[in-house]
């Protein structure tokens, strides 16, 4: 064995700390080399609570309740959460000439699982995509605007999806709204378009945008807490950019040399593409999942 | 005072054994002349250790090497691996050197009935004293936390995790006395 | 035997303490844990303060190595002051002369070897060591510091399905400190400077104190089973104070306090020999922290894998079983406030954490 093969043998590290910086802001990142697996539950998870300008009093930055991470398979075996390399980061920002603490956030390298919980209010980033069969729309639609997409073409069959995912937003304007989110679905100027199973002029759709909350009367805001159990990853593949963070300004989020720039208080974010939901769970929630094995949820 | 002076200049085991001569019977004596003055130094591999002069150097890799006082060479150091179960892997800690020195660590019993805000009356017994030095000298002590699959680097197939390395040196200021008394049911 | 003796024995046990980390915690035969009676060693440290790390400029260093970035280059932590010392130790200024009593005589930190029955494992000897007891508070009426409020939760987990309902946290609306066995003077400053230094290169200085610091109600119990280590433990700290803040590189030109009041943590894994907490180290080098999973306690399951029968089992893990709250009264940052924060009534169901080469 030669020094360099005893250096690969004894080199091996969980630790690691980087520095990195970002316009006027640098970053300490502390990552734990670590694949977890876990199942838990907890009555509340709420962050940020505070009274906020233009909020409702009382109410927090983050406040999910009967939160869970990982379920209950029908066996009685548990389905536990995914998560690799968690790390914590630090945000520094030179001000006049001091130095600053502007941030520190938790995030994972990737995640993939079930997190369940009635979101009473959420400050973040949250997109969902939307696709799927289009019956749930022709079937949430009046008779005439069902008429108008029969004639253009869209079937019960056809696969439909949102042009722009789903995001947090004001349930009663479709204004999209970061902060203290009740309410998500499409925003105003978002619309649909057709993937397969197309008529002729079902192109037309892309034309009809998404105005107060409705597409030709279709309502697309739906309440944030209807979305009881989330499918963090698609198609078992883990989602990458989950984070929870806290920051006194405004912070672009570095990762993978992509920012995401989060507002002042406590923040979450759920990845672009983390999240896929069809036209059925848009309209009617997600039904939570059983995630103990004692669950009033179900027993 | 009685005064003891322990030097140990040798490597890790002899710490444990270089405090073993103060047998009960010792201490009871003392204790009734106003305790005991202690003082220590410690030195692990300073200058490397047995296992590089001694070493294996089969399989065409020597472990032998020479070690200085700077030298960060992983043979260089003492090694203290702990398995937490049949079977599975040791947590270790590694690398192992420096020089730790202490003056006026004290020993005594001493009864206590007052003070404590109120709870020295109610507790009314005798304490074992043991007195902390007023500083702790390190040089260059240095050791790395690990967990390893073998106890020793030169067992087959050896894997280690380093967590991280501590490197001491310069003095710790420290002041108080640690009281130890048996609790429970008398 | 004289107290005297008998103490100077304790002491001669502890200065020997290095030889007793190869003992193997195995179970005692019947006749062996008769004789676990309940007496332990009780630890207190008095008029104490500790500082390290200070004086770098005349070669003192504390330093965390060892560490890279994802570029491969050598990351060091230098600690440039850690301390421990009495209130009003005005962030690491005044340590030594400014002492603390950790422990008391009547609460002390304890050392014992206690008979399992006692504590929900079953014939066993089990190893404690633990800080200061906690008392049941005055106004939270249990041993924790935190006085929930509660809410009737009447929820669906879908339209037209099962409605879930029960009493859960709202919120916490205060702190009972009558919880702790330290009092006021008990309860220590700590704090701690470190600069990171990059590639060599000096690059962030950052600080943290933490003020009326208690750690009491904590505990770790270890004991065999299947001659293998396994363990319940509980990491309780109350501070009434933490601030964190940024210094430049060379340590001057500080940014505002980042201020957490009081902050309280309380976190029990594991739960006794049903769910044990193990640490394991792989043929590979990388270690294992598993929280067990809950063992089937159902005599029977339904469609959803709920229990139909025999669900007491969980229904005392879930009423009485070991949990987690996290709770910061408020963070400020210079003159704003961000509110509380909480997480309670966390329950870990399982958890396995492998380490991994990053």
């Amino acid at each position: 064995m030669t020094d360099e093969e005893l250096g690969v043998q004894t080199g091996q590290a969980f630790f690691q700390i980087d520095r990195d910086t970002s316009g006027a802001v640098d970053f300490t990142k502390f990552t734990f080399g670590m694949d977890i697996d876990i199942s838990m539950n907890s009555d509340l998870v709420e962050l940020g609570r505070y009274d906020r300008s233009g909020e409702t009093p009382g109410s927090s930055d983050i406040r999910i309740n009967d939160f869970a991470l990982g379920s209950v398979n029908n066996d009685g075996t548990l389905n536990p959460f995914h998560i690799t390399d968690p790390f914590f980061e630090l945000a520094f920002e030179d001000v006049n000439g001091k130095e600053e603490l502007v941030g520190i956030r938790l995030g994972f390298g990737s995640a993939l699982g079930k997190l369940s919980g009635n979101i009473e209010s959420l400050t973040g980033n949250l997109q969902v995509e939307v696709k799927g069969r289009a019956e749930p729309i022709r079937d949430a639609a009046g008779w005439f605007v069902r008429g108008l997409l029969g004639f253009a073409g869209i079937g019960d069959n056809t696969i439909m999806e949102s042009v722009n995912p789903a995001v947090l937003l004001n349930p009663s304007t479709g204004a999209p709204d970061p902060i203290r989110a009740t309410g998500i679905g499409l925003a105003n100027g978002n619309s649909l378009r057709c993937v397969s199973g197309c008529g002729a002029l079902s192109g037309v759709t892309q034309y009809l945008t998404a105005s107060n909350c409705a597409i030709l009367g279709i309502s697309t805001c739906f309440q944030l807490k209807n979305f009881r159990t989330l499918d963090v990853g698609k198609d078992n593949s883990p989602a990458t950019g989950m984070f929870l963070s806290f920051q006194t300004r405004n912070i672009s989020w570095i990762d993978n040399g992509v920012g995401t720039p989060t507002v002042p208080g406590a923040f979450m974010n759920i990845p672009n593409g983390g999240i896929s939901v069809d036209f059925d769970d848009s309209f009617n929630g997600i039904e939570r999942i059983r995630t103990k094995f004692l669950d009033p949820y179900y027993d | 005072m009685k005064r003891l002076f322990i030097i140990v200049a040798s490597f890790w085991p002899a710490y444990v054994f270089a405090l073993e001569p103060l047998s009960s019977e010792d201490l009871s004596a003392v204790s009734g002349q106003g305790g005991v003055y202690l003082s220590g130094d410690i030195t692990i591999n300073e200058n490397g250790g047995p296992l590089n002069v001694d070493g294996p150097s089969a399989n065409g890799y020597s472990w032998q090497t020479s070690c200085t006082a700077v030298s960060t060479d992983k043979r260089c150091g003492g090694r203290i691996a702990v398995n937490s179960g049949t079977g599975g892997g040791w947590l270790v800690l590694d690398n192992i050197r420096g020089r730790f020195s202490f003056e006026g660590l004290t020993l005594r019993t001493r009864k206590i009935d007052s003070g404590f805000t109120g709870d020295g009356a109610a507790f009314n017994s005798d304490v074992f004293e043991i007195g902390l030095p007023n500083n702790l000298n390190y040089e260059e002590v240095s050791y790395t936390i690990a967990n390893s699959n073998s106890a020793r680097p030169t067992d087959a197939g050896f894997m280690q995790t380093d967590i991280m390395t501590v490197n001491i040196n310069g003095k710790a200021n420290l002041q108080g006395n640690l009281l130890i008394f048996p609790t429970g049911a008398p | 035997m004289t107290k005297n003796i008998r103490c100077a024995m304790f002491g001669v046990v502890l200065l020997s303490v290095a030889a007793q980390v190869q003992a193997e915690l195995i179970g005692l035969d019947d006749q062996e844990l008769g004789a676990v009676d309940g007496e332990g060693i009780g630890f207190i440290l008095e008029d104490f303060a500790f500082e390290a790390g200070t004086d770098v400029a005349n070669g003192n260093r504390l330093d965390i190595s060892g560490i890279k970035n994802k570029n491969g280059q050598d990351v060091v932590l230098s600690v440039s002051q850690f301390y421990v010392a009495g209130a009003g130790s005005n962030r690491g200024a005044n340590v030594i002369g400014n002492p603390v009593n950790l422990g008391r005589l009547l609460y002390p930190y304890n050392l014992e070897l206690v008979d399992g029955d006692t504590i929900g494992i079953a014939d066993k000897a089990v190893f404690e060591y633990s800080a200061p007891q906690r008392q049941i508070g005055s106004v939270s009426g249990t041993d924790s510091l935190l006085v929930l409020a509660t809410e009737t939760r009447t929820e669906q987990r879908f339209p037209n399905q099962q409605q879930s309902y029960g009493q859960r946290v709202d919120r916490v609306t205060g702190i009972d400190t009558s919880v702790l066995s330290s009092r006021a003077a008990e309860r220590a400053d700590f704090g701690i400077r470190y600069d990171l230094n990059v590639a060599g290169s000096q690059a962030q200085s950052l600080e943290g104190h933490a003020q009326g610091v208690a750690i009491d109600g904590s505990y770790i119990r270890l004991w065999g089973e299947n001659n293998e280590m396994v363990g319940n433990l509980a990491l309780k700290v109350f501070a009434s104070d933490l601030t964190f803040y940024a210094c430049d590189s060379a340590g001057n030109n500080c940014g505002q306090d980042v201020r957490f009041q009081n902050f309280v943590l309380e976190n029990e894994l594991g739960w006794g020999e049903k769910q044990p907490v193990t640490f394991k180290v792989d043929s590979s080098g990388n270690f294992t922290i598993e929280v067990g999973r809950l063992n089937s306690a159902c005599a029977d399951l339904n469609s959803s894998g709920g229990c139909s029968l025999g669900s007491a089992g969980y229904a005392d893990f879930y009423n009485n079983g070991p949990r987690a709250d996290i709770h910061i009264g408020n963070v400020s940052v210079g003159g704003s406030d961000f509110g509380s924060a909480t997480i309670s009534n966390m329950q870990i169901q399982y958890l396995r954490a492998t380490s991994r080469d990053l």
